[in-house]
């Protein structure tokens, strides 16, 4: 049996919603770029479904750049989260209130 | 063996200037301690300079394709880099007398010539893939410069808020991109308008594609109700930063929507004409009104700037060579606009050495007179009064809707140009509030020479361009010939 491209879908669909979730409800700034990582991933996982569906590359070369560019947002966000440590700021947006947003 | 693809090194010079820059800078600083701020401004200036001397170079080219035609290098393009180049030449100036100019200066502008180089390649891309790229690019540079203050917990705090934001407004844009390519087999723009006006635009697969990447640029842009970071942001970076945000970053996510909508999906202008309209009204009124209520001059200016962002809606919406050349002409006008009230700003708060409040400035403007006198004229351009460039700007939108048979829209943003008089006012009034007394102290900062320069040059462009705009506009009506709406 095998596994069509709407069971792909769904799944990336399940996973960005989850990721998203995370990003709103999710108070710990890791927990937050942990959830960005989860929806990169379901997007990730839809380009290679389709890639595959298409045929061709270029779903799969796009993966691979998002991936490459998902490394260096990572880096700048725990760059941030260092930074805000030694600033003795504390680990929860819902503390993050200096700006009233 | 793979073949690489020709590049022609010519059509990207001016963004490999700056990348360039950026890598010199970063590996000078490391050698030259101490010098961080001139070294950075020299290179900065040079690489800025140079980039918009390519470009000028370029611009009787006719348009062409490289990189294996993943970047389209066309009159556009080069109206951009200039664009870009002079929004960043400005805040150079803006930025030489601040202090963390003189501990990490060369950082500082190998940043800014990244998101430079960034945004130009938005302008390029032709594809979802350069699009994406370039974005990010730009995003991820824009974010640390966010926090470059790491001295203020609000400046890392807007860093940090503009980074979430930021990248789940790319995560949608790129999982719409991902189902585009899903029902057309392609990234490219030209290949996915061929694909679709053959298989018109029915399938639900487009159809959300279309609608995740709407909401994924309209986040970049920072439009209603996709703005919630606009207003943090703003506040909490430094203000150099946030005229160049404002100016720079508007230009390029514009044109980005733009080339996206225009180009690569006119088949479905009926999925996100009815959008851009709801967004637009929206933006303005409520933008408008939120900034009615604010006391920070910076936030005030983050929801006056989330308000204009509606002119450019409107132009994009009635599309065509009219309302393409009123788009670049009015994202061209409101740079020098916004950079230099940010710079004004900027003056205030070392003068004052805190935040730019309604009280704070309360007199302000009769110890300051130049600087206050160059703040009515940037915040009557905001509201489109003649003899400003934001008038002409607002105008040729205006007319273009009118043109394109939404004049009902063009009212509305009438009205919202009216409201918006409402805070601009309050602010003109409390600078020459005679009865205040100011208890502001002038500051004799070195760096104020240039800060008061950048201030000078915006009057300048804000008023040369508000009474001669002749030239302005036949330029944007060239550029608008390079996408596919403006011809």
């Amino acid at each position: 049996m095998s596994v069509g491209i709407p069971m792909f879908l769904a799944v990336s669909a399940i996973l960005f919603t989850i990721g998203l979730i995370g990003v709103l409800l999710r108070r710990s700034p890791l927990t937050i770029l942990l959830s960005l990582e989860i929806m990169l991933n379901s997007v990730n996982l839809t380009l290679v479904a389709f890639s595959r569906q298409v045929g061709g590359s270029d779903g799969q070369v796009f993966a691979l750049v998002v991936m490459g560019i998902a490394a260096a947002e990572v880096v700048v966000g725990l760059g941030l989260v260092v930074a805000m440590t030694r600033r003795s700021m504390v680990l929860d947006t819902d503390e993050l209130r200096t700006l009233n947003g | 063996m793979i073949k690489a693809p020709d590049v022609n090194w010519l059509a990207i010079a001016p963004m490999m200037t700056l990348m360039i820059g950026a890598f010199v800078l970063l590996l000078l600083a490391s050698f030259i301690r101490g010098r961080d701020r001139g070294l950075g401004t020299v290179v900065g200036l040079v690489a800025l300079l140079a980039s918009a001397g390519f470009a000028i170079n370029l611009w009787s080219e006719p348009a062409t394709t490289t990189m294996a035609g993943a970047l389209q290098i066309d009159q556009l393009t080069q109206v951009v880099t200039v664009l870009i180049a002079g929004c960043g030449i400005l805040t150079l100036f803006v930025s030489f007398g601040w202090n963390r100019m003189r501990e990490n200066g060369a950082e500082f502008v190998a940043l800014l010539l990244l998101i430079a180089a960034g945004m130009d390649l938005i302008a390029a891309s032709n594809s979802f893939v350069t699009l994406f790229v370039a974005l990010e690019l730009f995003s991820l540079s824009l974010y640390v410069l966010c926090a470059f203050d790491g001295k203020s917990k609000a400046s890392l705090e807007s860093g940090f808020k503009y980074l979430v934001l930021g990248t789940i407004g790319s995560m949608v844009l790129v999982y719409g991109a991902a189902f585009l390519y899903g029902a057309t087999g392609s990234f490219g723009f030209e290949a996915i308008n061929t694909a679709l006006s053959k298989a018109g635009s029915g399938d639900a697969l487009v159809i959300l594609g279309t609608v995740l990447v709407l909401i994924g640029l309209a986040f970049k842009i920072g439009v209603m109700p996709f703005h919630m970071w606009v207003a943090d942001v703003y506040e909490g970076a430094p203000t150099s930063v946030t005229g160049f945000m404002s100016a720079a970053t508007k230009i390029a996510a514009f044109v980005a929507l733009a080339r996206v909508l225009l180009d690569a999906l006119p088949a479905m202008r009926d999925t996100w004409a009815p959008a851009l309209v709801i967004i637009a009204v929206v933006t303005m009124i409520l933008g408008n009104i939120s900034a009615l209520v604010q006391t920070n001059l910076k936030r005030m200016l983050a929801y006056a700037s989330v308000g204009a962002a509606g002119f450019g809606l409107i132009a994009i919406i009635v599309g065509g060579a009219a309302g393409t050349r009123g788009l670049i002409f009015y994202l061209a006008a409101y740079a020098p606009m916004a950079i230099g009230a940010f710079a004004v700003i900027s003056l205030h708060e070392r003068d004052h050495k805190g935040i730019a409040t309604l009280d704070s400035i309360r007199g302000w403007g009769f110890q300051r007179p130049v600087a206050a006198v160059s703040m009515i004229v940037f915040l009557l351009g905001f509201a489109g009064f003649p003899l400003t460039v934001g008038f002409i700007g607002k105008f040729v939108v205006l007319g273009s809707a009118v043109e394109g048979n939404y004049t009902w829209l063009g009212v509305v943003a009438v009205v919202a140009s009216v409201i918006s008089l409402g805070y601009l006012l309050r602010i003109i009034l409390a600078m020459f509030d005679r009865g205040a007394k100011s208890g502001v102290m002038m500051a004799a900062a070195p760096g104020m020479g240039s800060l008061n320069l950048a201030i000078v040059l915006c009057l300048a462009l804000v008023l040369v361009g508000g009474i001669l705009p002749g030239l302005g506009l036949d330029w944007a009506a060239d550029a608008a010939k390079s996408l596919a709406a403006g011809r």
